[in-house]
């Protein structure tokens, strides 16, 4: 077996192309599922994740509410309610951008994922400043079983926001190439997907931490 | 004809998006007046609390439906999703409120 | 003629490399989760050093046999990861991410086999040990499976770049098994919270820091030993696998 090259044994690939007919043929009504296939493993395994915190979070809640709302009462609302706002503007940003580069209008896509990624990094300065400030309070994860679940799920959630920052700079990459393939159509998408997801999650997070 | 129809198409789909993002933008603030309402013992805080959830999942799910292109998805993954939402609805107030 | 015979033996050998993935899982169950005490956790790491004692005392000659189990599971993870590392290489015309995840490979079948050390040493004479030790031999194994985050994250991200990288027609796997391998890379991350904690879901017996690392990584061998399978069958096609 000198090097078993494609020709004798085809390696694997044409998942794409399959797609980018089913892609072309949806200029009407035609059902389809956005992004590449492989993004919604990754969709469905992190909502799966998310959804033992939140559960986490509320047993907790369940078991020491007094508790909870006192340090809950030292969270600065203001603080959750902007960087939601950030986030929702953001995929507001990213929704607009994938419908632009669809179209082919690839300039105004890139200028729609400079917005969203400038709402990503005042996600990231915003939370970083919060934190600063909880932690120079003397507040920290050792503080109690509140502060414990605020400061590593919400930092879990950062790290994915730090990830989805990282992911728009790629598909904001993708925007400066001369020509659009299907297969470049279905990764701005997923990108775009893990991006909602991050917001999707940070939804929850925010009316578990800082409003109940 | 078939570019004009994608075009009217995308155009819709635009202003889903910006109506789906002044949705989401209300509801967080109404969510925000119901959880100092929760906070500040309001005579239903039960009530508050469910408020507090309900709009956090309603959010969820527009998210999917419209940012994340759900509502074009075929019928049985649109009801894998709902299915999700409601029984994370259900699991969280139960574990709240029960 | 000379091409298929290749073929054949790589086919072949692939099955075996997948079949070891496969093994490795079956003998961790055994070892690791009915007989040795180490997922669900017999152990805890907020009990005192005399609790360990006294409940690997309880559970030795389980946790003995359980041991020599996990040996064989954990040697079995070079073969599963030279498979793998087999089938990118094919892809690559210089196979710099294949060989780098063989390192991650090797490195991290070295760790694994400590842990199943540090599980048989705790066993070996607890009697004689002074308690902290075999309280630190637990620590240790835990400590080895899932603060090793950037060993087995790493070996999931060499996967799934060659596989991102590849021009398409020439992936070595489809796609989807490149978002899988970030997926899995992403939930052993809160491994390393154990080091902050010592009861509740961020320590080393906690839902979050042990039970989703475990079980993304035995459902990411058990995934990735499939599709060697498929691959093993000659159903390499885009529809066989998508």
């Amino acid at each position: 077996m000198a090097s078993p090259g494609p020709k004798t044994m085809p390696l694997t690939g044409g998942a794409t192309q399959k797609k980018a007919v089913v892609f072309e043929a949806n200029g009407g009504k035609e059902l389809r599922l956005s992004g590449e296939t492989g993004i919604w493993i990754f969709v469905v395994g992190d909502l799966a994740v998310f959804t033992l915190f939140f559960i986490l979070i509320m047993l907790g809640q369940r078991e020491e509410t007094a508790a909870f709302a006192t340090s809950r009462a030292m969270l600065n609302v203001g603080a959750g309610v902007l960087n939601t706002l950030f986030l929702l503007t953001g995929s507001w940003f990213v929704a607009m951008g994938v419908e632009r580069y669809r179209s082919g209008h690839l300039a105004k896509a890139r200028r729609d994922l400079d917005f969203a990624i400038l709402c990503g990094l005042a996600f990231i300065a915003n939370k970083c400043s919060e934190w600063a400030s909880k932690i120079s309070a003397g507040l920290s994860p050792a503080t109690d079983n509140f502060f414990m679940y605020f400061f590593i799920i919400t930092g879990i959630h950062l790290f994915h926001v730090i990830l989805g920052v990282g992911v728009l700079l790629y598909m904001r990459a993708l925007t400066k190439h001369d020509s659009v393939s299907s297969l470049d159509v279905l990764k701005l998408e997923s990108g775009g997907l893990f991006w909602h997801l991050v917001d999707l999650l940070w939804i929850v997070l925010f009316a578990l931490f800082y409003l109940l | 004809m078939i570019d004009d129809r994608m075009t009217e198409r995308r155009k819709s789909n635009a202003r889903a998006n910006t109506a789906a993002w002044a949705f989401l933008i209300t509801a967080t603030l109404v969510s925000w007046w119901l959880g100092h309402a929760a906070r500040n013992n309001f005579p239903a805080q039960h009530l508050a609390i469910a408020g507090v959830i309900g709009t956090a999942l309603i959010k969820v799910w527009v998210v999917g439906l419209q940012f994340m292109e759900l509502r074009n998805a075929p019928p049985l993954i649109r009801l894998a999703f709902a299915a999700w939402v409601v029984s994370m609805m259900v699991a969280l107030l139960a574990i709240a409120l029960a | 003629m000379r091409a298929s015979d290749g073929n054949r033996l790589f086919q072949t050998s692939i099955a075996f490399c997948a079949w070891s993935g496969i093994a490795s899982i079956i003998l961790f169950i055994i070892g690791g989760v009915l007989l040795g005490g180490m997922i669900p956790p017999l152990l805890a790491p907020d009990d005192p050093p005399s609790e360990f004692v006294r409940k690997v005392s309880e559970h030795l000659l389980a946790i003995r046999v359980g041991s020599v189990f996990l040996m064989l599971s954990f040697a079995l993870f070079g073969a599963f990861g030279a498979g793998i590392a087999a089938q990118t290489r094919r892809a690559e015309t210089f196979p710099v991410f294949s060989y780098v995840q063989l390192v991650f490979t090797a490195a991290g079948t070295v760790v694994a086999l400590l842990v199943a050390f540090c599980w048989a040493l705790m066993v070996f004479r607890p009697d004689v040990y002074h308690p902290t030790t075999v309280q630190f031999l637990a620590d240790f194994a835990y400590f080895l499976a899932v603060f090793s985050v950037p060993v087995f994250g790493g070996w999931c991200v060499m996967i799934a770049l060659p596989i991102f990288l590849a021009e398409s027609e020439a992936a070595p796997f489809p796609r989807w098994v490149g978002y899988l391998n970030l997926w899995a890379a992403v939930l052993f991350a809160p491994g390393q919270l154990v080091l902050f904690f010592k009861h509740g879901p961020f320590s080393w017996n906690g839902a979050v820091a042990l039970w989703l690392p475990f079980i993304a990584f035995f459902l990411w061998i058990l995934i990735m030993c499939i599709v060697l399978l498929r691959i093993a069958k000659g159903r390499t096609s885009a529809s066989a696998l998508n």
